[in-house]
């Protein structure tokens, strides 16, 4: 069982609160994406569920139990870290090797299957190699190790086009396989979007929202059209994100779809639109 | 547990390469020297060479100060906990500090061999002749202290700030200064000091066993406040 | 199979009108295996859960059913039902929207017929 809650949890560093009192569920079996701007607080949250940090408040459970200093639980949880802390003088195999040692779900062949496709020399040192390959090293060796939870930060920090849409189809691969809980830390949310089952959006330590993306989808619509047509049309309605070229704009409406006022837009030519996760995400992330 | 050995394992592999270096060192100084000490001064002439332990048991407290933060991370790296983490650090101290007795034992034991060098143990210059089993539990308590020691130092130094890691570097300069001060301050008489010090090395009564017990406090000290140091520790960004 | 990112339709919905069009190709043949959700959801870069809804509702509306331990497998008479359904809409979807851009730009009914007897089957 690998269901993440989140309890009231607040870090500060000194001064500065990295997370105020965020109170959060990943459920079981999900694909979870953590969205958020730079230093909105997505790192803090999984160093904090991964007991790379301790909470200053509030508690963690995985499964009911805290993963403070609990091998048994931090052993079911495998976190692809933006840093780059494997001892660096060992070569890809043997950090394989030793990964294997502590998760026992570990899949070597898998993981030789994997470098193959990204064209990962196993023998080559973890030092020797480019940003995008250390990223690639990390994500392999999160994906292989089978473990019940896989954290990801950035996963695809560095990678090129062809091996971020390979990491996707892998991980897209190794999730259908078999059943566990993925978390997706990431900047790059129109990539994801077609991936993710559910959104978290953090703004400045705190979540602004949790959704399915399903229902994050439905809940909002595009309309376009002319200036003062499109003026009419948002009266009495709730909207953000909107843009413009010359004569001509576009909002973003915040009420569910199926709400819609086809009459009035047909009335005032304007156009429907399937709203973008990203454009949605920048509007609720404005300062 | 069976990963805490894993760990061990792996944690006491991590310096392999380095001590096999400094050993490669060593034989070839030992090697070499007589021949040297020969050929300059002729038959006969004999090199005498001691202390050679107390040398490694630096090179092994180096060795532990510096490679905390590799052992620390590659836990990080793979979820183990930090309790977990300090108890096959020290698993692995034990191993190193016996696997390396008995190559200094053997070392010792090839020198005596070769005529041309007078070889004597430091413990010979500390505490005379004693019975093997004695000279061995010295040996071992002096590399594990020294090892606890210099890990203990890392740990404080990698958890340290700019501020106090220039501090820590300071610290022994600092530590004999005030020392000193305090000493003429308080008109304590060094020689009294000194007594005391040597005393619980067993100089004064020739008894290797009181350094030995002076060494397991030693130790124990350092674990506790290691222990403490390692509760919380977090990893230091930047690569 | 494709995905249109510029769709106003939700992934599921497309993805399920993409089977259907390849079942209406006879791509995926009357009683015989479909892809797997995992092949799907792999090569569309989607999540299973989308792949695995859109497959529920085909099932649902017995356009194919499910082995287990086997796969999905296309209904017998599901072509002639995709066609009849299709038919159903094409008005909504293809013939309205065709007289009222015809509207806009004042092509009469005539030149609409003239155009239509002119064009060849594609």
């Amino acid at each position: 069982m690998s269901r993440i809650e989140i309890n009231g949890v607040t870090k500060k560093y000194g001064k500065t609160t990295a997370l105020k009192n965020v109170n959060l569920v990943f459920e079981a079996n999900k694909i979870h994406g953590l969205l958020g701007r730079n230093g909105a607080g997505k790192t803090t949250l999984l160093n904090l569920i991964t007991n790379k940090i301790f909470p200053t408040e509030g508690e963690i459970t995985v499964c009911g139990e805290s993963a403070i200093e609990n091998d048994k639980v931090l052993n079911t949880m495998f976190y692809m870290m933006e840093q780059n802390i494997f001892p660096k003088s060992t070569k890809v195999i043997e950090a394989f090797r030793w990964t294997s040692e502590i998760y026992k779900s570990f899949d070597m062949d898998y993981a030789k299957e994997l470098s193959a496709r990204f064209e990962l020399n196993t023998s080559k040192k973890i030092k020797q190699l480019s940003t995008g390959y250390k990223s690639i090293f990390k994500a392999i060796a999160t994906l292989a190790s089978n473990a019940e939870i896989m954290l990801f930060d950035e996963p695809v920090l560095g990678l090129d086009a062809y091996h971020r849409d390979m990491f996707y189809a892998e991980l897209i691969d190794n999730y259908s396989k078999n059943q566990k809980t993925i978390i997706v830390s990431t900047h790059l949310i129109e990539e994801v979007s077609n991936i993710l089952e559910e959104v978290i959006i953090i703004k400045k330590g705190r979540i602004i929202k949790q959704e399915s993306v399903e229902n994050l989808l439905l809940s909002s619509y595009t309309i376009a059209g002319e200036n003062s047509k499109v003026d009419e049309y948002l009266k009495d309605r709730e909207y953000v994100g909107v843009n413009g070229i010359g004569e001509f704009k576009k909002a973003i409406v915040l009420e569910k779809n199926i709400n819609k006022d086809i009459n009035l837009a047909n009335k005032l030519d304007l156009k429907f639109g399937k709203t973008e996760l990203q454009k949605l995400f920048i509007s609720l992330t404005e300062s | 547990m069976e990963s805490v050995w894993v760990i061990t394992k792996r944690i006491a592999s991590m310096n392999k390469f380095t001590f096999i270096i400094y050993y490669a060192f060593v034989l070839l100084l030992g090697a070499f020297l007589p021949i040297g000490v020969v050929s300059a001064g002729g038959e006969g002439t004999v090199a005498t060479i001691s202390g050679g332990e107390l040398f490694t048991g630096f090179f092994i407290m180096a060795i532990a100060l510096t490679s905390f933060t590799q052992s620390f991370e590659y836990t990080q790296f793979l979820n183990i906990s930090r309790k977990k983490f300090f108890i096959a650090n020290f698993v692995a101290v034990l191993i190193t500090s016996l696997t390396l007795v008995v190559i200094e034992s053997t070392i010792a034991y090839l020198m005596m061999k070769i005529e041309a060098v007078e070889y004597t143990s430091i413990f010979t210059s500390f505490y005379g002749e004693g019975s093997f089993i004695s000279r061995k539990v010295w040996l071992f308590s002096y590399f594990v202290t020294a090892s606890v020691l210099g890990s203990l130092i890392g740990i404080l130094y990698y958890r340290a700030n700019q501020l106090f890691r220039i501090l820590i570097w300071c610290s022994p300069i600092i530590a004999i200064f005030a020392s000193v001060r305090l000493a003429i301050y308080f008109r304590v008489d060094a020689s009294w000091i000194l007594a005391k010090l040597f005393g619980s090395y067993g100089f004064q009564s020739g008894n290797s066993n009181v350094a030995v017990l002076t060494g397991a406090i030693v130790t124990t000290t350092c674990l506790a406040l290691a222990y403490l140091a390692i509760r919380k520790i977090t990893i230091k960004s930047g690569e | 199979m494709l995905l249109d990112s510029n769709s106003d339709k939700p992934v599921y919905a497309q993805l399920v009108e993409a089977i259907e069009d390849d079942i209406l190709r006879e791509i995926f043949k009357e009683d015989s295996k479909i892809i797997s959700t995992t092949e799907m959801s792999v090569q569309l870069r989607i999540n299973p859960g989308t792949a695995l809804k859109a497959i529920n509702l085909l099932a649902d509306d017995e356009i194919i059913y499910k082995k287990r331990g086997v796969g999905m497998f296309v209904y017998k008479g599901a072509k002639k039902k995709i066609m009849n359904k299709r038919k159903k809409s094409f008005r909504e979807i293809f013939v309205l929207p065709m007289m009222k851009e015809a509207d806009k730009l004042k092509i009469s009914k005539k030149e609409i017929n003239e155009m239509m007897e002119g064009s060849k089957e594609v």
